[in-house]
């Protein structure tokens, strides 16, 4: 015979149940144009895999699921011909004035920046894919993200699935990529202490593969934005460096970093040099792909290389046994190598801290 | 009969492990210098003396990021040793004189730079496995005398005594690089 208040407890858990069950059942899906800025002008997309193959059903599927969310979009057709009139190229970069011309005219503060940073054809196709939201009136970076896929990552052990084919892959990597981007950043310091504005000088690529070193420029860059870092875009930087007719890949002399400190202030300079990559084909058999990468951490203010890292990540690297967990697309194999470095100024960033305490 | 099959046994295997190990790291220090004096130092460019492209610049950028890591020096950044290095770009850095040694000392502000080389950066066929093998040869340079004060040269091979044992997977080229860069450093910061 149960007591009158044990009896009670469980009517009032069997209510709650009830509840939770039915705004189970009714709630809403979740609103995510919230999290990204709308209207907004989509760029071109710039290619860097060296396939021509991606570039027509990445563009299209990204104005597709864009627009499935409700985010309002100013794309090719409109675009173009702005573009064309004031000679503004689609190089994954804007100026300021670039910046300035396409606000005026479209009306909009928001510009989407995309990128097919890897590609690989059937019959294992994979692809790795970058994006960033700039606010125009102050070309502040709001969003940015990377994501990348391959075929062979979605057969799942032990099931019957066939690896995927292309097209269902690149649909699969855009909706991961429009996904992650209405998720908001880190949040700011708990202590309220903004985070440290980082300039990102464009990586050397030692790989010998084609456009390498501006793919991790654009891994890296949403990787820290994705930490919180105050990330400048990289065509403010790239405009000063055409004014001093040089631009500099992977180092940077003293003079040219006074310059970027005077005008920027940045907390931190990150540049460094994509060592090796390999696809999970070109590896060692069992291995899957492989990156490779050093890094080096300036402080503007004073000259001084504060440290340098060396990564190297295989997809083998979060194998269990049998092939579970590995990691096989080279894409992720990229993102997971350069995770590293947030780390890295992380702790810069609190010694920094401690030491001014 | 037991003791003989488990002594050959040890034997064996110490052959095994002193085969798979390699060459020790051949070093100098000057016996009569302060290292504590240098602080601030400078690394030139290496030379490549391999068929492999690229593998001087290679094998710099690993050098300066073990030295960053040891926390040790402080390092002036490659951007600046460039520039600075430019003004010698005709000369390859073993022919540098001392008296071009001080200039760059009082350019770059270094109390030492290091010089170097890298020797060998090959894969070479073992069986059914390429085996990586990376020579450096590195030094240190007092900027004030012209004096090298530390030297060493080091061979790192991929061939790991597991590979060998179970025939798995040799160590790649960029790992070894790594390996021989971290030996020859560590002959001078402990």
């Amino acid at each position: 015979m149960p007591s009158p208040l044990s009896s009670r407890c469980l009517i009032i858990l069997l209510i709650w149940l009830g509840a939770q069950t039915a705004a189970g059942r009714n709630s809403e899906p979740v609103d995510t144009t919230t999290f990204i800025p709308t209207p907004l002008v989509l760029m071109p997309l710039q290619n860097l895999s060296g396939y021509r193959e991606p570039l027509q059903s990445v563009d299209s599927l990204l104005q597709v699921v864009m627009q499935e969310q409700g985010i309002e979009l100013l794309t090719g057709g409109e675009l173009r011909p702005l573009l064309k009139r004031n000679r503004i190229r689609s190089n994954g970069r804007v100026t300021a004035r670039e910046a300035e011309t396409i606000r005026l005219e479209t009306g909009c503060n928001y510009l989407m920046i995309c990128s097919i940073n890897f590609y690989l054809p059937e019959p294992t196709p994979e692809i790795a894919l970058s994006s960033r939201i700039l606010q125009l009136s102050d070309q502040t970076i709001v969003r940015a993200t990377s994501t990348a896929g391959s075929s062979v990552e979605q057969v799942k052990p032990f099931m019957q699935n066939s690896p995927y084919d292309k097209d269902r892959l690149i649909e699969l990597v855009v909706r991961e990529l429009i996904q992650e981007l209405t998720l908001p950043v880190s949040p700011v310091d708990s202590s309220g202490t903004p985070y440290p504005r980082i300039v990102m000088i464009p990586f050397e690529n030692s790989t010998g593969k084609g456009r390498t070193g501006e793919a991790v420029d654009n891994m890296l860059l949403s990787t820290l934005v994705r930490s919180g870092y105050n990330v400048m875009d990289p065509g403010l930087e790239h405009e000063l460096f055409l004014q001093n007719g040089f631009l500099p890949v992977g180092e940077i002399d003293l003079e040219t970093l006074v310059q970027l400190h005077e005008l920027f202030k940045p907390d931190y300079l990150v540049t460094g040099c994509a060592e090796a990559l390999l696809t999970a084909q070109e590896g060692s058999s069992g291995e899957g792909a492989m990156f490779e990468f050093t890094a080096r951490v300036l402080e503007p203010s004073s000259g001084r290389l504060l440290a340098g890292r060396y990564s190297c990540r295989r997809g083998s690297d979060s194998e269990l046994i049998l092939g579970f967990g590995r990691v096989e697309s080279t894409g992720r194999v990229m993102q997971d190598a350069l995770a590293v470095l947030p780390e890295l100024l992380d702790s810069l960033q609190s010694n920094r801290v401690s030491s001014a305490d | 009969m037991k003791i003989t099959f488990s002594a050959m046994l040890n034997i064996g295997l110490t052959l095994l492990i002193i085969g798979c190990a390699g060459l020790k790291p051949t070093v100098f220090i000057h016996p009569q210098y302060n290292l504590d004096y240098v602080e601030r130092v400078a690394v030139i460019p290496f030379e490549n003396l391999t068929t492999d492209q690229g593998a001087g610049a290679r094998i710099t950028r690993l050098f300066i990021t073990e030295l960053l890591a040891s926390e040790t020096f402080e390092v002036v950044e490659p951007g600046e040793v460039a520039l600075v290095m430019q003004q010698y770009a005709t000369l390859r850095t073993a022919d540098l004189t001392q008296e071009q040694i001080k200039e760059l000392g009082r350019e770059l502000q270094v109390q030492a730079l290091f010089l170097g080389s890298v020797n060998e950066s090959s894969q070479q066929r073992s069986g059914s496995a390429n085996i990586s093998v990376v020579t450096l040869v590195a030094s240190l340079v007092d900027t004030e005398s012209g004096v090298s004060v530390w030297s060493a040269t080091h061979t790192e091979n991929g061939r790991s005594f597991w590979a060998t044992l179970l025939g798995t997977g040799e160590k790649s080229h960029g790992a070894v690089s790594r390996e021989c860069v971290r030996r020859t450093l560590g002959t001078l910061i402990q």
